[in-house]
């Protein structure tokens, strides 16, 4: 392995990031500065107004609970930074999943607790009382108040949601994607809590509770999204997409680059995502007499890795036969024919 | 098809907002009352709870009995009665025996002198604080009337009553915070 790099670009761990990467991490961690400031004003905004809405409760707790993405990612993308470590070879890119996790986890806990909170509501048929208060010695029903102030806390959530999500695949951040949908998909929340709060000044009671169950399965769903893609990538499943759908197209690549390479005769690769950036191994059998040398072993894996700034952390292991044990994917091929 | 969904579920919910404001246009009031209270009560009787809290209210010195009492709220109510065209009828009692008949909505509302830091707001609904006063040990209270959960178009009948009314000003002085 050559020496550690100089300095001179920013580097996740040994991974050099190309400047459209810099640029766009440098904007992601921005945007979820700013998103933690935005929170900072709409929770306290939406807790004071809440009253007796059940939906709006709802709000405040799906708002707060946004607090926990951004934070986490703030805390992973320092610790990216670090060189790995002899106690830590492989580097700490797996902050974005622990993060993520814990992310996941919350969402899941708060979102059961307003689920069964609602749904309580429902059975025991509490109507929301929703009355007048006095603002600058100007008296109005509260009701326009909340179901303004819920439609507008959401909507520059909504615009960092869409400036995120695009920066998500760009830095490969499966985090940052869950985040990003997260702030996107809010719009529902302001929405069913405004229609809630206004279909019970029309005496529908239990549209409030129903907007309340509306959030709870919202963050429910965000809950098991992010609990399925970071567990798939702590449990070490092959890399993906960043939205988590599709195997990742570097897979594909690596194998066929290397089978280009004249020495080799078949070749199969196996990585995980370590959080923004990979760790692969690729299993090389040499045709026969043409075993390379170390030094174009030492060329082929660096050309491998330069394919993309995800594969620095890459090994080629050159093998008699593919082994099987590793590579589960070398019998399927096999039964394909 | 992402787009889709959003061009989809945003006509879905224009769509619901117009249901809103028809339903709106249909009822009488807005905010309305699921129970109809305030349709009830006008012209009608109120059904109130009063709880012995003097100078709010106080069933026993001075000629006030338990049916005919007296006190600022009482007052207060008594005028908003008129305000509709109905009569109040009082029924005394213990706080806690009154909201609960309040919440099982055998009563319209309850005065007693009660306060925005009140225990019962979970269990019936609290008006917006109509005056402030000082209370014991030199605090300002904010005072409320209780109110059967979600009659919110009798609920706020009542409150814009009693905010037009301007009770801190006629509060004597000694009672001003």
């Amino acid at each position: 392995m050559n020496s550690l790099p100089e300095h001179k670009t920013q580097y996740f761990g040994l991974h050099d990031l190309p400047q459209e990467q810099q640029d766009a991490f440098a904007k992601a961690k921005r945007l979820e500065r700013i998103s933690i400031l935005v929170r900072v004003f709409t929770v306290p905004i939406i807790f004071a107004l809440a009253g007796s809405s059940q939906a709006m409760k709802a709000s405040w707790i799906e708002d707060s609970l946004g607090f926990i993405a951004p934070i986490a990612f703030l805390i992973a993308a320092r610790l990216v930074y670090r060189q790995p470590t002899p106690r830590h070879p492989y580097g700490y890119h797996r902050a974005f999943g622990v993060g993520h996790l814990v992310a996941a986890v919350a969402l899941l806990t708060f979102g059961g607790y307003l689920l069964v909170d609602s749904a309580m509501g429902l059975l025991t048929g509490e109507h929301p009382p929703i009355g007048m208060m006095e603002l600058f010695g100007i008296s109005f029903w509260s009701g326009w108040l909340m179901a303004a102030a819920s439609i507008i806390v959401v909507i520059p959530l909504v615009i960092l949601g869409r400036m995120k999500i695009k920066l998500a695949p760009l830095l490969h951040n499966k985090m940052l994607q869950a985040d990003a949908a997260m702030d996107k998909a809010d719009w529902m929340t302001g929405i069913a809590t405004g229609v809630g709060i206004l279909l019970v000044g029309a005496g529908i009671w239990w549209a409030d509770v129903a907007a309340a169950i509306i959030i709870s399965f919202d963050i429910l769903r965000d809950g098991f999204n992010n609990l399925r893609s970071s567990l798939s990538d702590l449990i070490d499943t092959r890399i993906t997409t960043t939205d988590s759908i599709e195997p990742h197209e570097l897979l594909a690549e690596v194998r066929e680059r290397t089978e280009a390479l004249d020495w080799v005769k078949e070749a199969e690769v196996r990585a995980r995502d370590q959080g923004q950036v990979f760790h692969t191994e690729v299993f090389a059998v040499p045709h026969e007499g043409k075993m390379p040398s170390v030094k174009e072993l030492e060329d082929d894996r660096e050309y491998l890795s330069d394919l993309d700034w995800k594969l620095h952390d890459l090994v080629i292991i050159p093998v008699a036969e593919l082994p099987e044990e590793f590579l589960p994917q070398v019998k399927e091929r096999q039964k394909d024919g | 098809m992402q787009r889709n969904n959003l061009v989809h579920s945003m006509v879905r919910s224009i769509v619901l907002c117009g249901v809103v404001f028809g339903l709106v246009g249909c009822g009488n009031h807005y905010p309305a009352d699921p129970e109809g209270t305030l349709d009830r009560v006008t012209g009608g009787t109120i059904r109130a709870g009063i709880s012995h809290e003097p100078p709010w209210t106080d069933i026993t010195t001075g000629g006030n009995t338990e049916e005919d009492p007296g006190g600022i709220e009482v007052e207060l109510i008594e005028d908003y009665a008129d305000s509709i065209g109905a009569e109040v009828e009082w029924q005394a009692g213990g706080e806690e025996e009154l909201i609960g008949l309040l919440g099982e909505r055998e009563l319209d509302l309850v005065v007693g002198g009660l306060t925005d830091q009140s225990p019962w707001s979970s269990d019936v609904a609290m008006s917006a604080p109509y005056a402030e006063s000082s209370g014991i040990a030199g605090s300002t209270d904010k005072n409320v009337v209780a109110i059967q959960m979600g009659e919110n178009a009798f609920m706020t009948s009542v409150e814009e009553f009693l905010l037009n009314e301007n009770v801190d000003q006629q509060l004597p002085e000694e009672m001003r915070p």
